[in-house]
């Protein structure tokens, strides 16, 4: 499996100040001073990482199917789900930003500096989820050239998905070979990584798991 | 007219005017007390407000909290000294088993500034640690931070600890993080649940009395 190392490309003011509760956008004086270093000095500290593996997989009334080696893992938890997606392959991946920016988030505490811990930190999540989405497009491109439709990325804890999903990815990926480990609780180290699954399929109905999820409060929801 | 500017600066989070301000009104024999009571702790109340009414955001409370905390830092030896105000202990720790700590440690900077004596315990913190900082270290009040549900039993664990060693009357239980609620804060007999670090300072001064208590 190629690691591939990433960039999470331009991050977005407002949304680090969306992470880090800093309400609306564009924010006061101040703080906005404090969220350019904040990026600036972030992204520095980003050491994007990422891998992908894509299994064949289908999907039936009970569920989708993965087949992984000689391993079934069936079914794959979409509580309540009653869609039928025309589901042909599942493609496992992680990121990571790496735990440079985790250290300095410490560093900033350490030294009395909260505000800015709290947006470094605010940084290092968009970051993710900017190297998540870069993987996504490249696993869609790749699913594309090959006449297969792709849907959005799913990551266990959210979607309806339990936490213990993340044991499956891990298992599938190793993810220690882009340096993220897996702890008993199903926390990623680094902290700031991102794991989950895209599904593709030649028929595929347009996937979107929030429309089988019933937290219509949940701040992420992808209406 | 100077409580006013205290209050102010702690308002606009300005750590050094509130420092250079507490310094010179105790050089001028205004009491550490009156400062406390007619400018600090009004300023952190008012702030409190502004969160809650959306003027304020969190980047805002914490800054005013930092300036709290400086102003602390000049009062306390006069405070200290007269023995008329003491400050509640609290704990706080990420549950073992999780590493997420930015939320606990922003509570804890809050908690400073509303006046509490803050413990930290740290992250990963077992069950045990959390009943020995009741049982050794006067701590009156826990609060413990979960981000992963796998985590989260943690919290019901400690809780049983507490009744276990019959301690549980002694002892304040806060819970908060992304995927608690009030209602398992209910479900495992928790004294109250926090949705963020503002209203964890809110409920620990609701359940304790207030962060800095007068000696009766």
């Amino acid at each position: 499996m190629p690691i591939l190392h990433l960039d999470p490309g331009k991050l977005s003011e407002a949304e680090v100040i969306r992470l880090a509760g800093g309400g609306v956008f564009p924010p006061d004086s101040p703080i906005q001073t404090i969220v350019k270093r904040a990026i600036a000095k972030g992204h520095a500290l980003v050491e994007g990482a990422g891998a992908y593996c894509t299994l064949t997989a289908i999907d039936t009334a009970d569920g989708i199917t993965i087949n992984f080696g000689a391993l079934r893992l069936d079914p794959m938890p979409f509580p309540g789900t009653t869609r039928m997606y025309g589901i042909e392959a599942a493609v496992f991946f992680v990121v990571t930003i790496g735990d440079s920016l985790e250290r300095a988030v410490d560093e900033c505490f350490l030294h009395r500096d909260p505000v800015g811990g709290l947006f470094l930190d605010a940084v290092g999540s968009t970051a993710a989820e900017a190297l998540a989405e870069r993987l996504t497009s490249i696993i869609a491109s790749e699913a594309e050239s090959q006449g297969l439709r792709s849907s959005s990325r799913c990551s266990p804890g959210y979607c309806n998905w339990s936490l213990q999903l993340q044991e499956t990815v891990f298992r599938v990926l190793d993810g220690q070979q882009v340096g993220v480990e897996l702890t008993e609780s199903m926390l990623m180290i680094p902290r700031k990584s991102v794991s989950g699954v895209v599904f593709s399929g030649k028929s595929l109905h347009p996937l979107n798991p929030c429309l089988d999820c019933e937290a219509s409060d949940c701040k992420d929801r992808r209406s | 007219m100077m409580f006013q500017e205290l209050f102010q600066a702690v308002v606009n989070g300005n750590a050094a005017q509130v420092k250079s301000l507490c310094k010179q009104n105790i050089a001028g024999g205004i009491s550490a007390n009156e400062l406390l009571a007619q400018g600090l702790l009004p300023g952190m109340e008012e702030v409190g407000r502004l969160f809650k009414e959306g003027e304020y955001f969190l980047p805002h409370v914490i800054m005013a909290a930092k300036a709290m905390e400086a102003g602390m830092e000049m009062l306390r030896p006069e405070l200290a000294a007269s023995d008329t105000r003491r400050s509640v202990k609290i704990a706080l720790g990420t549950v073992q088993g999780d590493l997420h700590d930015i939320g606990k440690n922003l509570v804890g900077i809050l908690m400073t500034g509303g006046g509490f004596e803050v413990v930290d315990l740290g992250r990963d913190v077992p069950p045990d640690r959390f009943v020995d900082a009741v049982q050794n270290q006067g701590v009156r009040a826990i609060g413990m931070s979960a981000l992963l549900t796998t985590t989260m039993p943690v919290m019901a664990k400690t809780i049983q600890a507490f009744n276990e060693k019959g301690l549980r009357d002694r002892v304040k239980i806060l819970v908060g993080g992304a995927p608690v609620s009030q209602r398992y804060a209910d479900e495992i007999g928790a004294d109250g649940f926090a949705s963020d670090a503002p209203s964890a300072v809110e409920l620990a001064k609701r359940l304790c009395g207030t962060g800095i208590l007068p000696v009766s």
